[in-house]
């Protein structure tokens, strides 16, 4: 059984060293077909990952972030300062 | 393979490649470091895997179309002469012996690396700009779109000695002012554009906040470890040893990407000067800010890198100050006028001092020939040298110019962004950028260390919050 090449002793005769020499253009669609999958996983995945974070954050009140204290996000809103954003400039 | 004096040459052009590559690694190690410093600790882990996941999309594209794409379109195709794909370029179908180990071959395989490096560069400028809100899986796309199409078209066609740029334009970029930095400026923008600025980045009144990186330190040690691959990004761009003589009389040199003479020791001035004019000119303008200061040694040498092959380093140092300074200005100037919130100024340091190192190159190398003329090419627009080469000029380098930055950079990337944006999968959802990034599924990335707040941060929640009610979904 041999996969690609049996001897190395003519080296000047040797072209491509890989198994399965006549296999490329398969592999190249094997490829492909994988490297789309992934963007389909990837962008699946990261909507999850967004739609289950944005359902996690309470409407009225942010849940504090990771290290976040809760009187600092409270003490903002109870701000007398605290007034209406501007029209959207974000481009979400 | 079978005379020494002839191997030894094969077997160091192949290692030369090989070791640019692990050079410009760093540019990447630095790109990360970078990003990730200047983000908020919120997004931090976000943000670094957003800039890694660069390497394996752009690699596996690269593989499967982009280096084809390079061999193919340098005639336009059928701009020069009517000429089309070119047939060279069969060699490189993804399916080709030569795109695999292959007895006969040592240099497909770095070569392809070596230029692999530059898409990733190309890919990872547009990622700092964008960082913070933009989802990773669009960015993904963006990168490939980038690294694996325009920017390898816009190399076809300016950064190969037959491109119809070269050939017909006389257009003249050494080491990629115009065919990475422009390019990747240009794209940046037009994602900036329609993604939109940071919330809380632009105050109600008008009034520009400063969003403070996380980790300065950081940040600066990112810049300088970009400088350190920079110097890989250089070599590779170069052909080391070639024949730039004639049969009977030959001379060895080492050759620009169009065959044209120059030296390794040369482009070291330039590096370096075009370096320090644009560090000296940063410090200057701002007042001595490391994150400005280091950007600018940066602006420097992408301002000379166009004609840095060739400049005396004196040019060099001057030309990296000028550009630098436009950077800086241009960066507040369009964040000021359009509301354009470029988290890294890329746009600046890549894009419009990448703009003006083509068009300074025009000038400055008037008359030089561009590269050796094409057989069954037409004849250039511009002029030719006594020899018949097509000759460097300012139009050239200034249509060069406006085609990298605009039309291979901005214009696809705006009907990208906009594509991305219909289908809501360009930018995470309001309450998640509130509240960070990496704040529903990753633990904190400095459990250890004590919380602190900006004051930038509590504004941003007053008027986020206010934001959040009504709306549940930012994209």
């Amino acid at each position: 059984m041999n996969t690609g090449l049996d001897s190395f002793s003519n080296p000047g005769a040797i072209e491509a060293l890989y198994p399965f020499v006549g296999t490329e253009v398969l592999l190249v669609i094997v490829g492909v077909a994988l490297w789309l999958l992934f963007h389909v996983l990837a962008e699946r995945e990261e909507t999850r990952e967004w739609e289950e974070a944005d359902k996690a954050f309470d409407a009225n009140r942010l849940l504090p972030g990771i290290d976040e204290p809760a009187h600092l996000a409270e003490a903002a809103m109870a701000s007398p300062e605290y007034r209406q954003p501007p029209p959207s400039s974000t481009g979400g | 393979m079978t005379d020494n004096l002839g191997s030894l040459e094969v077997i160091f052009t192949e290692f030369y490649y090989w070791v640019t590559v692990v050079m410009m690694f760093l540019i990447h190690v630095g790109f990360a470091a970078y990003e990730a410093g200047i983000g908020r600790r919120k997004n931090l882990q976000h943000v670094l895997i957003k800039n890694v996941m660069v390497i394996p999309t752009v690699t596996v594209t690269f593989f499967f179309f982009g280096w084809w794409i390079y061999f193919a379109f340098i005639h336009g195709p059928f701009i020069n002469n009517g000429m089309g794909l070119d047939p060279f370029a069969d060699g490189f179908y993804p399916w080709s012996p030569l795109m695999g180990p292959h007895m006969q071959d040592r240099i497909t395989g770095v070569f392809w690396a070596a230029f692999l490096l530059f898409s990733w560069t190309a890919a990872s400028i547009v990622s700092g700009a964008i960082i913070e809100r933009v989802r990773t899986s669009a960015f993904m796309i963006m990168a490939v779109v980038i690294g694996s199409v325009t920017w390898i078209i816009d190399a076809a066609w300016g950064w190969s000695p037959n491109g119809w740029m070269v050939q017909l334009m006389g257009y003249h970029d050494a080491y990629a002012s115009g065919v990475i930095h422009a390019i990747a400026g240009g794209a940046a923008l037009a994602a900036l554009i329609v993604l939109g600025p940071r919330i809380g980045k632009f105050g109600p009144n008008g009034e520009i906040r400063n969003i403070p990186a996380h980790n300065v330190w950081m940040g600066a040690v990112g810049l300088l470890l970009i400088y350190t691959g920079f110097w890989g990004f250089y070599a590779a761009c170069n052909i080391p040893m070639f024949n730039v003589g004639t049969e009977g009389e030959p001379f060895f040199s080492a050759t620009n990407i169009y065959l044209m003479p120059t030296t390794l020791s040369g482009i070291t001035f330039n590096f370096l000067m075009s370096l320090s004019g644009g560090l000296l000119v940063g410090y200057i303008v701002s007042k001595g800010q490391p994150f400005w200061t280091l950007s600018a040694g940066l602006a420097g040498i992408i301002s000379a890198s166009a004609g840095n092959d060739l400049y005396h380093p004196i040019q060099a140092m001057i030309i990296g100050g000028v550009g630098a300074f436009i950077a800086y200005r241009l960066h507040y100037y369009v964040e000021r006028r359009f509301r354009i919130d470029d988290a890294v100024g890329a746009v600046a340091v890549h894009g419009y001092s990448g703009f003006f190192g083509v068009v300074v190159a025009g000038f400055l190398l008037w008359g030089y020939p561009a590269a050796a003329p094409l057989e069954g090419s037409a004849a250039a627009w511009f002029g030719t040298t006594p020899d018949g080469f097509p000759a460097v000029n300012p139009i050239g380098n200034l249509i060069g110019a406006v085609i990298m930055f605009g039309v291979l950079g901005f214009a696809p990337f705006y009907v990208l962004a906009r594509i991305l944006k219909s289908l809501g999968i360009l930018r995470v959802p309001h309450r998640v950028e509130l509240a960070g990034l990496d704040t529903n599924t990753t633990d904190s990335s400095y459990p250890y260390f004590s919380r602190t707040y900006t004051e930038f941060e509590l504004i941003e929640k007053r008027e986020g919050l206010a934001a959040t009610n009504g709306d549940s979904n930012g994209s």
